[in-house]
């Protein structure tokens, strides 16, 4: 069905592109959010990406990987988007915290803020590397082809990423503990 | 107790989907943009995903992009002429390739593209085509690419920080050479421009006609022992319609003698301001073809 759907637009059916978008706007959405860390400017880059999906898609070569092909245009407007205004990091809104007590408990003693605050201080193209691996679940090679740079880049930010998750975590419990013990 | 967690797991927590809802605008202004915004144009398309694989050849149809068979070309002997090959290297070649998508292709490291065709990295001096009026010759300076090269079609970008951020942006490059064998080709400049003609002056002809397009003075040239005649063009940034303004193309129609068809150049930017720029680097290349029309 979607395969169709996709053939259709190629062919500058808006109807038919327009049912493909509206399917996946929310997860569209969310990976913009999640990597601009700003509801404007996920908004912005998740406009400006549709459109430039729109233009290009006739360029998809196999329909079969729109979702991908659509991921990866998505992702490197985000990137694109957060080179532009560096400035408006620090204003950056913090995202509103769901009721996540039952997976706080999972992740063991991790408060979300803290992991919230640690991602956002990582930069876009982290940021995005993440976004891609944890939440859309793709390998490092893939993240490196969608991303048009090399495996060992990906690894690279995949590493810094993680250690700056960590560290900005242990920090937290270490001042927890600190916390803990003079109360 | 200090327990420190495992990054993975807080992390795939911490991405678990929390439900967020896109604005309903968001499509609405999408769904108005769209409907400004046309889609890229057959010969773009064309120029981007020149390997011509299975479904690319009925979207071209649809496009109404006519390719003349090369066999004909097989019936028809030119003797050839020496191009002039200048050389200008702006472009830098990319210090760390990527990986490429056929044995010894190497491209750099922000392009990506599934072309078995493609030859990638191209080394300075004089290269030759495989498949595209197979054995021509060019020479070319440090820092091209070869993007296709298939019976019908032949692509050559310059590494460029343009073209690096284009494709970042739009998954394409900004700045390229193409050349294909062609009948009466459509969606040159923009979508809706269709150009026919017996001959390469009479495609020139119908494309300097089109009152869409602000055109130069049609030039008549000899590149690689075939004649034909060149014009610079893009949209009337007065005209109507959503045609891309800042599109800048130079257009070389050569015959190939004995009703082979038109071979066409296409040196074209995405972005006007890139375009002198680009001729400077790119026709150097272009001059240098010795087409051979043996096979």
């Amino acid at each position: 069905m979607d395969r169709e759907l996709v053939v259709s637009a190629q062919r500058g059916d808006r109807v038919a592109f327009m049912d493909l978008v509206r399917a996946r706007v929310d997860r569209l959405f969310a990976i913009a959010r999640r990597i601009l860390r700003d509801v404007d400017r996920a908004e912005d880059a998740l406009q400006d990406a549709l459109v430039i999906a729109w233009r290009d898609l006739p360029s998809l070569r196999d329909p079969d990987r729109f979702d991908y092909w659509l991921q990866r245009v998505l992702t490197n407007m985000c990137i694109e988007h957060a080179r532009r205004d560096r400035r408006r990091y620090a204003k950056l809104e913090v995202l509103v915290v769901d009721d996540h007590a039952a997976r706080d408990e999972l992740a063991g003693v991790v408060d979300r803020d803290v992991v919230d605050r640690a991602f956002r201080r990582l930069k876009a193209e982290e940021r995005a590397v993440l976004v891609l691996r944890y939440y859309l679940g793709y390998e490092p090679a893939t993240i490196a082809e969608m991303l048009g740079v090399s495996g060992g880049t990906i690894r690279s930010r995949l590493h810094h990423a993680h250690r700056a998750m960590r560290a900005a975590i242990e920090a937290d419990a270490r001042a927890s503990a600190v916390g803990g013990q003079s109360a | 107790m200090n327990r420190t967690p495992d990054v993975d797991l807080v992390l795939r927590d911490y991405f678990a989907d929390d439900g967020f809802t896109a604005p309903d605008h968001v499509l609405d202004l999408v769904e108005e943009r769209i409907a400004r915004q046309p889609q890229q144009r057959a010969w773009r398309v064309l120029r981007r995903d020149a390997p011509v694989n299975a479904y690319l050849k009925p979207l071209l149809a649809v496009a109404a992009v006519v390719v003349i068979a090369v066999a004909g070309i097989s019936l028809l002997r030119q003797p050839s002429n020496s191009g002039v090959g200048g050389s200008s290297p702006s472009p830098e070649p990319t210090p760390s390739p990527s990986t490429a998508p056929s044995a010894g292709a190497v491209f750099p490291e922000w392009y990506t593209t599934n072309d078995l065709s493609a030859a990638g990295i191209l080394p300075a001096g004089k290269a030759t085509t495989k498949r595209f009026l197979s054995g021509s010759t060019f020479n070319v300076p440090a820092g091209w690419v070869n993007t296709t090269d298939t019976t019908d079609f032949y692509g050559l970008f310059p590494d460029t920080a343009a073209n690096k951020a284009e494709f970042g942006l739009s998954g394409s490059t900004a700045q390229n050479i193409v050349m294909g064998i062609v009948d009466s080709p459509s969606g040159l400049v923009c979508d809706g421009v269709d150009v026919t003609g017996a001959t390469a002056a009479e495609l020139v002809d119908s494309l300097v006609a089109d009152e869409t397009l602000v055109t130069s003075e049609p030039v008549e040239v000899t590149i690689g022992g075939l004649t034909g005649t060149s014009v610079d063009a893009h949209v009337d940034p007065a005209s109507a319609g959503s045609c891309a303004k800042d599109y800048r193309g130079r257009f070389v129609f050569l015959d190939i003698p004995g009703g082979g068809g038109k071979l066409l150049i296409v040196i074209d930017s995405a972005h006007a301001a890139d375009f002198d720029g680009l001729l400077g680097m790119a026709m150097s290349v272009v001059e240098s073809f010795e087409f051979d029309l043996s096979n």
